[in-house]
């Protein structure tokens, strides 16, 4: 499966910024991607201070659009020392000289230049069964692609994707997105995700969706493989268009009562019009008509 | 509601009621009678559930008028994906219907909501290691009251009754944090006892004049914290003083620390024209840092 990523791998090195207590925890050979032991970065140490201002910017670009740009102590006390970064990176000289100069890279500069992220953090209810947690929020995938397409090879975010979910011990995911992301799209090429919140007032961005998804092989080769329909989705019995405030707060007060709503299948587009299908069931498990 | 010791301010507990933010599965892990004072069940909020859009909105006031006039007021959506789902946060708050009338102005409290009022709140998120717990924000609305000329409502001392409280209720076992070597945070930061010093100089904090801190946290320690004087801690002899804006003094700890040695913040720091932050260095064999080294080690 990783034969058609393989591109990536030519021009991208995996790197990750993790502390030694939480190493021991993350597989630093991803689906067989060995992560550089010189791009292992400790964040408990004085040094990559220029990666640390790349990284930033990679977050301006990608999130700053949408109003999201990480606050600058938040990658530290809610990234790096609670969980950890794992993420792609180009050399600067395979980068062209248009993406050095957008990227405002220093002259001479010839070390990592971040081109996508990956981090989780440990939930607490994943402490649960007394153990090591196997619950973990994704508070941040992204790829330089989003904002700037062409400037690193297709299918980054996707790999970035399925080879982070292997470098975490990840039994149960949860992440937020918001309705009319582009990701979204890519999140249910993992496999059928629970709703946990449908329409999220505690966001900045009410329109934000909040979903678990136990990870599985299967789901990561789905991921990589995207087909159109995912052999896990159940078929839609609804449809919630992700413009209309109302409607998400009606299947967000549905979800509250007790009901189990998956998102099946990626956004469809009618012109202006946007779908995205669900199947909504009881919590017995019985499907809505 | 009382404590089963001493505290510096018992008139804060008359005065305010505890309440948790936390999804139902990680309330389940909390302790919601932390040293026997109750959560009452109407003050556990779930932010996964709509109607605690407007406790939330207020938490986010509050973050805003304790952090808002430094610049450091914290996005609503990292309230959600760096606090209240992955962690939990603790706070004391008042009932709407009893708040203070200005109090309720600062708050633009709408008029129909009767929930609790946050006055002061702590965040943390648990690490990857069981018990160890990264602490992220400390907000008491004490220093506005002070401001404010609000003599007559008297919480002094609301932030270490917070942080001592919620340390109990998370269940944490060791704590870390960071802040800057020119807080004022710091004095309530020692109020815990000495602090091991992890980092001396960050680079990977966007302000790399951090100190990344922690400690084994003891009952011993929360109350002495809040205040109790029947509790002691033991604190290490001061070796040498850093001032709070020698960069050069700070690479050089942090070398240190790089090189195998510890070493910890074992007093309040001296405020003056420089502030001064006292460190001990601590032996050789001295446990190392949990939640920061690999488990073998600890």
């Amino acid at each position: 499966m990783l034969l058609n990523y393989a591109p990536i791998l030519d021009v991208c090195e995996p790197f990750l910024i993790a502390h030694p207590g939480i190493r021991d925890a993350l597989n630093i050979a991803p689906a067989g991607v060995a992560i550089p032991p010189e791009n292992i970065l400790d964040p408990l140490k004085q040094q990559h201070v220029e990666l640390y201002k790349q990284l930033r910017n990679l977050d301006q670009l990608t999130f700053g659009p949408f109003g999201m740009q990480m606050p600058s102590w938040v990658f530290y006390d809610c990234a790096v020392i609670p969980g950890a970064f794992f993420g792609l990176a180009m050399r600067a000289s395979k980068l062209e000289p248009w993406a050095l100069e957008a990227l405002r890279l220093p002259e001479g500069y010839t070390g990592l230049v971040p081109v996508s992220q990956f981090i989780a953090i440990p939930m607490l209810g994943g402490f649960e069964s007394g153990g090591a947690c196997g619950h973990w929020l994704m508070y941040s995938a992204e790829s330089i692609n989003q904002v700037s397409p062409g400037m690193a090879p297709a299918g980054l975010l996707k790999l970035t994707l399925a080879l982070g979910l292997r470098v975490f011990p990840v039994a149960r995911l949860y992440g937020t997105t918001q309705w009319r992301s582009h990701k979204l799209s890519t999140y249910v090429d993992m496999g059928p995700f629970e709703l946990v919140t449908a329409y999220t007032p505690a966001h900045s961005l009410p329109r934000t969706l909040s979903f678990r998804l136990d990870v599985e092989e299967t789901h990561l080769l789905t991921l990589l493989a995207g087909p159109r329909t995912n052999p896990h989705a159940r078929p839609p019995n609804d449809w919630v268009d992700p413009d209309d405030v109302d409607a998400l707060v009606q299947l967000q007060m549905a979800i509250e009562s007790g009901e189990r709503v998956q998102v099946v299948g990626p956004p469809v587009h009618y012109g202006s019009r946007v779908r995205v299908p669900l199947h909504r069931c009881t919590d017995a498990g019985e499907s809505r008509s | 509601m009382t404590l089963p010791f001493s505290i510096r301010n018992a008139h804060i507990l008359d005065e305010l009621v505890p309440y948790v933010v936390a999804t139902p599965l990680n309330s389940g892990l909390l302790d919601l009678a932390p040293f026997g004072l109750d959560v009452a069940p109407e003050h556990l909020i779930d932010p996964t559930r709509m109607s605690s859009q407007t406790f939330l909105t207020l938490l986010h006031r509050l973050d805003g008028l304790t952090f808002g006039p430094e610049g450091m007021p914290m996005p609503k959506w990292v309230f959600y994906d760096c606090a209240e789902l992955p962690g939990a946060i603790f706070g004391l708050g008042r009932p709407a219907a009893s708040l203070w009338p200005k109090m309720r102005r600062f708050f633009q409290v709408p008029d129909d909501y009767d929930g609790i009022v946050p006055l002061s709140m702590y965040i943390a998120i648990p690490m990857q290691q069981p018990g160890v717990w990264f602490g992220h924000n400390l907000a008491s609305l004490a220093p506005v009251i002070r401001r404010e000329d609000l003599a007559h409502i008297n919480l002094r001392g609301l932030g270490s009754v917070t942080k001592g409280l919620a340390l109990k209720c998370f269940g944490a076992r060791y704590f870390w944090g960071a802040t800057q070597w020119l807080s004022k945070a710091l004095f309530i930061h020692v109020k815990f006892g000495p602090l091991d010093l992890a980092t001396a100089y960050t680079p990977a904090h966007s302000t790399a004049e951090t100190i990344t801190y922690g400690f084994a946290v003891t009952d011993a320690k929360l109350r002495a914290a809040m205040g109790d004087g029947s509790t002691q801690l033991t604190r290490p002899a001061i070796d040498f003083w850093v001032d709070g804006d020698d960069v050069a003094a700070m690479h050089q700890l942090q070398s240190r620390i790089e090189n195998g040695e510890r070493f910890c913040v074992p007093a309040a720091p001296r405020h003056g024209e420089t502030v001064q932050v006292p460190i001990a260095k601590l032996p050789a064999d001295r446990a190392s840092l949990p939640g920061l080294e690999p488990v073998a080690a600890v």
